[in-house]
């Protein structure tokens, strides 16, 4: 059995041509059409299409890429490292059930799959929390929730100011 | 010897920028925990990546706090090429702040900040710790049994899939396939079933009047201000479609889905 895949792609130093292209991609519509530099045409069709969309659109934003089999695992200093955070926290994201382990023996092996939906969780939250911030001079009805925000905010940076 | 048996000890937390330290990273777009954002985007990732590296290992270091920032326990980061940065570490919050980035070789721009009381998270920057992990709760409690209604609805378009989902919302799927041209699309519908909450109170991160909106988001996996909406007054059924009950029930569609 191969070894489960894991490449990373990133378009910091690619030029602009490649840029384009990549642009041209996530911004297009329909199935693709690949064509090989022999002139052979294949049709991708809708989930290699979407496959191929999904890592350009990152791409054309200047974000690397991470392409993994959904069955590969890394190990919680790995999956730290990928979230941002530290190894106790992996550790108690596991307990809850937030990160799929798949354990070798009696060590944590962490399914990529898992840590990817985490981290795109974590990203949505905090554009989140941007919009929301923005938005809350503008639409009232969003301005509770960052009241609540506020509040909680003032008192643990008066709790800060006081030890 | 094992990671079961042994487990890490020290301190639970996650590592994010202050605002400050993304303007000087010129990343002030970005948001504060979206580290491989950042790394990708700023001009300096080295450093961005000896932040993730060192400070997810250990909060501190032990060379010793930095001097002249009025306080004991502001750690430095240097850059690989002489730019230097500064974090703290809030055990309070769970969160490792890097708190500002010069690329000269000293530290004056952080202490000038020390001195006006700028060097710490300010009250915008702890607002979007709150309300991001308000907002994470929230996906995390909804999202997975929403893909799961939208999943068998698209197994079997036009057959509502229903569900109570994070024990929380009462939600009806039901998609509809257009073809159009070479493209698959698709209408989603999404029927919430009033009260929309079991309990009298909401939880953390409840998105209050936006609610349908959040749900539509949730459902597609895309921001709701790229998606066309419309909120129906029929839901379509295996024949035909039936009248939205509006004294128990709220939708939205999401129309021409590109999955």
């Amino acid at each position: 059995m191969q070894p489960a895949r894991v490449e990373v792609f990133d378009p910091a130093g690619e030029g602009g041509e490649a840029e384009k292209q990549v642009r041209s991609v996530a911004e297009g519509r329909g199935d693709l059409v690949i064509r090989t530099s022999d002139g052979v045409e294949t049709a991708a069709g809708p989930l290699l299409s979407r496959a191929v969309r999904t890592v350009a659109a990152s791409l054309a934003e200047g974000r690397a890429v991470i392409v993994a089999d959904a069955s590969a695992t890394v190990s919680p200093a790995e999956a730290s490292r990928m979230l941002g955070v530290s190894r106790p926290l992996v550790t108690r994201w596991i307990a809850e059930g937030l990160l799929a382990d798949s354990p070798v023996g009696a060590h944590h092996r962490i399914l990529v799959e898992s840590v990817a939906a985490l981290l795109s969780a974590r990203q949505r939250a905090g554009y989140q929390a941007m919009a929301l911030l923005e938005a809350a001079e503008k639409e009232p009805e969003t301005s509770a929730r960052v009241d609540g925000a506020r509040a909680r905010a003032r008192a643990r940076i008066a709790a800060r100011q006081t030890t | 010897m094992t990671e079961a048996a042994y487990p890490p000890v020290g301190p639970a937390y996650e590592l994010r920028f202050t605002r400050r330290a993304l303007g000087d990273l010129r990343c002030g777009h970005l948001a504060p925990g979206d580290l491989t954002s950042i790394e990708s985007a700023t001009p300096w990732p080295a450093v961005v990546r000896d932040f993730r590296e060192q400070r997810g290992e250990s909060p501190a270091t032990t060379g010793g706090a930095l001097a002249r920032m009025g306080r004991g326990d502001v750690y430095p980061l240097h850059g690989p090429h002489g730019g230097r940065a500064a974090t703290w570490f809030d055990p309070v919050a769970g969160v490792c702040w890097f708190l500002g980035y010069s690329p000269a070789h000293d530290y004056t721009v952080l202490e000038v900040r020390a001195a006006n009381g700028e060097l710490l998270p300010d009250e915008d920057d702890e607002i979007l710790l709150e309300l991001e992990r308000e907002e994470l709760d929230f996906e995390l409690r909804v999202r997975p049994g929403l893909q799961q209604l939208v999943t068998a609805a698209l197994r079997q378009p036009r057959c509502p899939a229903r569900g109570t989902v994070g024990q929380l919302v009462r939600l009806e799927v039901t998609a509809v396939v257009v073809p159009v041209a070479a493209e698959t699309l698709v209408d989603l519908t999404l029927v919430l079933r009033l009260p929309p909450t079991q309990g009298s109170t909401t939880p953390p991160g409840w998105p209050g009047p936006m609610l349908l909106e959040r749900l539509a988001e949730l459902a597609t996996d895309q921001p709701a201000d790229t998606l066309e909406l419309a909120y129906p007054s029929r839901v379509p059924l295996a024949s035909g479609d039936r009248p939205l009950e509006p004294a128990h029930e709220m939708a939205v569609a999401v129309i021409n889905w590109q999955r």
